[in-house]
């Protein structure tokens, strides 16, 4: 109980400062509304139906970025923490490659992939990809020199270690990994949307911002951290449920 | 035996019957091991040998780091002995083998699966197929007295239970030798009292060779029918003593002079010649 009503309480003394400074000092509702029209924006965009379609657009866009972007992530990561040796030549790389800026590479997708769900895919996927990368090259060093001892005594076969053993002692680190991806998979998206989209929540945040129709650009914004926060709940849901020792 | 009688205190050097121990049970012959550090080479086992005879009970005391769970990964193909060999049951030792069990020093129990599946862990590993030997490990589990937490998770368990669930696991594939690194130093001192009293009574129902390594002189005089005394870096075997106590051991036996004067004596073999 306590757990709701904090935050919930927190939450309404923020909207209530905010509605009597916006009220008070008689701020310009395009620079920033008051909660109200933010919520009649909400009530629009979401009761009424305008932002389904960009609610759609960029849910879709983000979890196929994230399926690609994780996929990639584990897999390469399983596989080089398997094989050391080529770990070697291929993580400095990775590592370098992470240190770039992703927006930096956002306007060379429109040249490459076009304006389109292409490339708001391949951004989500690659800011995915380096936090569940590292997260599951990490957890597959993470196993019990005892326990892959007891493997190795007893014969094992490589592939049933490491799906006995190495897997399911790297799950807790994967999952951190993919807490912090599905998080990030939304910021990707969002930022291909600025650049080269023709739908999206991002999309509608860049044009909103030409009309100054700032009541709505909130909602959107508002809209975004609710999706982003349903997500994370998700995975951790699942976290939990699937690592449950 | 007349428990009245004075027994012999003195370690008696056992004199073993290469022939027939080459043959049937565990034989070590100055084995030696160099580990590759960072800091160059690192003798941990020198010219080391030792028998443990078909269904003997044989202990190494040794302090730590003197080399005992190298001694162990040795036995059990982990690692590959520099100079010297390994036999059992007349085949020399080179690569994990199928009749050696290991109980190591913590439970190291998968968390992920159930008890049950846990002791059928190296049958898994073996490619054996794993139906056949469900009763199999639920007789085990029988005989470790957990048949009733078969299906719970080892987070459910104490630590003497997990261990107890460890020995069960070791014994599943039926192997020749039992080889088991402190399995109970973890525990406190009551459970540790009770898995002796245990694994004397599993041992004894089981007819296995075990080689049971400890650093606490009491496990080793009261589990053992023979304890080796190890002295340190390198590893080697430094005294013998056959312990002539009468079985089954119980705690009545832990009290009396007999055992008492044992542990001293180991004690101070000990102090003069195990310095690690
Ligand atoms: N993998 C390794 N690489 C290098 N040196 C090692 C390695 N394993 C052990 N050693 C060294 O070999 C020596 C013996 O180690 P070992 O683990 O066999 O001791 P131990 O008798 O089992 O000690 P303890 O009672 O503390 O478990 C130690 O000096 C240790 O530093
Ligand atoms: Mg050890």
């Amino acid at each position: 109980m306590r757990r709701i009503l904090a935050p919930l309480a927190a939450l309404t003394v923020l909207l209530a400062v905010w509605h009597y400074s916006v009220f008070f000092f008689s701020v310009d509702p395009t620079v920033l509304p008051s909660p109200a029209d933010v919520g009649s924006a909400l009530y629009t965009g979401l009761v009424r139906g305008t932002l389904h379609v960009h609610v759609l657009a960029t849910l879709k866009a983000a979890a196929m970025g994230f399926v690609v972007g994780c996929c990639a992530g584990v897999g390469l990561g399983v596989l080089l923490g398997e094989f050391r040796v080529g770990a070697r030549f291929i993580f400095p790389v990775v590592v370098a490659l992470q240190a770039m800026p992703v927006v930096a590479i956002a306007p060379l997708l429109i040249v490459w992939l076009g304006i389109g769900t292409e490339s708001k895919v391949f951004l989500a996927a690659i800011v995915c990809f380096f936090p569940t990368f590292v997260n599951t090259f990490s957890g597959m060093h993470a196993s019990k020199s005892e326990l892959l001892d007891l493997y190795k005594a007893a014969g094992a076969s490589r592939w049933l270690t490491l799906r006995d053993v190495k897997l399911p002692s790297a799950a807790h680190f994967i999952f951190t990994g993919l807490q912090i991806a599905v998080v990030l998979s939304l910021t990707g998206c969002v930022v291909g949307e600025f650049i080269a989209a023709t739908s999206g929540l991002g999309y509608v945040i860049k044009s909103l911002a030409g009309q100054l129709d700032v009541s709505m650009m909130f909602a959107a914004i508002f809209t975004l951290s609710a999706l982003g926060m349903a997500c994370g709940l998700l995975v951790r849901t699942l976290h939990r449920a699937i690592v449950f020792w | 035996m007349n428990r009245m009688a004075q027994p012999n205190l003195w370690p008696v050097l056992h004199t073993v019957d290469t022939a027939s121990a080459y043959k049937a049970g565990l034989s070590i012959r100055d084995v030696s091991l160099t580990y590759g550090t960072s800091r160059g080479p690192l003798r941990a086992l020198d010219n080391l040998s030792l028998d443990v005879k078909p269904g003997e009970f044989v202990a190494v005391l040794g302090p730590s780091g003197c080399g005992k769970s190298t001694l162990l990964k040795l036995v059990s193909g982990l690692l590959s002995a520099t100079e010297g060999e390994i036999h059992l049951k007349g085949r020399p030792v080179k690569s994990p083998r199928s009749d050696v069990g290991i109980v190591f020093q913590q439970a190291t129990l998968l968390p992920w699966k159930t008890v049950l599946n846990n002791v059928l862990v190296p049958v898994r590993a073996m490619g054996l197929p794993v139906k056949n030997y469900r009763d199999k490990a639920l007789d085990l589990l029988k005989l470790v007295g957990l048949e009733a937490f078969a299906n719970h998770y080892p987070s459910e368990l104490s630590g003497g239970m997990q261990q107890r669930v460890a020995v069960a696991r070791g014994l599943i594939h039926d192997p020749a030798l039992l080889l088991m690194d402190e399995p109970f130093a973890a525990l406190d001192a009551m459970t540790r009292e009770h898995m002796m009293i245990e694994l004397q009574r599993i041992w004894a129902s089981t007819h296995k060779s075990v080689l049971f390594i400890t650093h606490s002189i009491q496990e080793a005089v009261f589990l053992a029918d023979r304890v080796l005394i190890m002295g340190g870096r390198p590893g080697r075997v430094v005294d013998e003593l056959v312990v002539p106590l009468e079985r089954p051991r119980t705690v009545e036996t832990m009290a009396r002079k007999d055992f008492n004067d044992l542990l001293g004596h180991l004690r101070h073999v000990f102090g003069e010649k195990s310095t690690c």
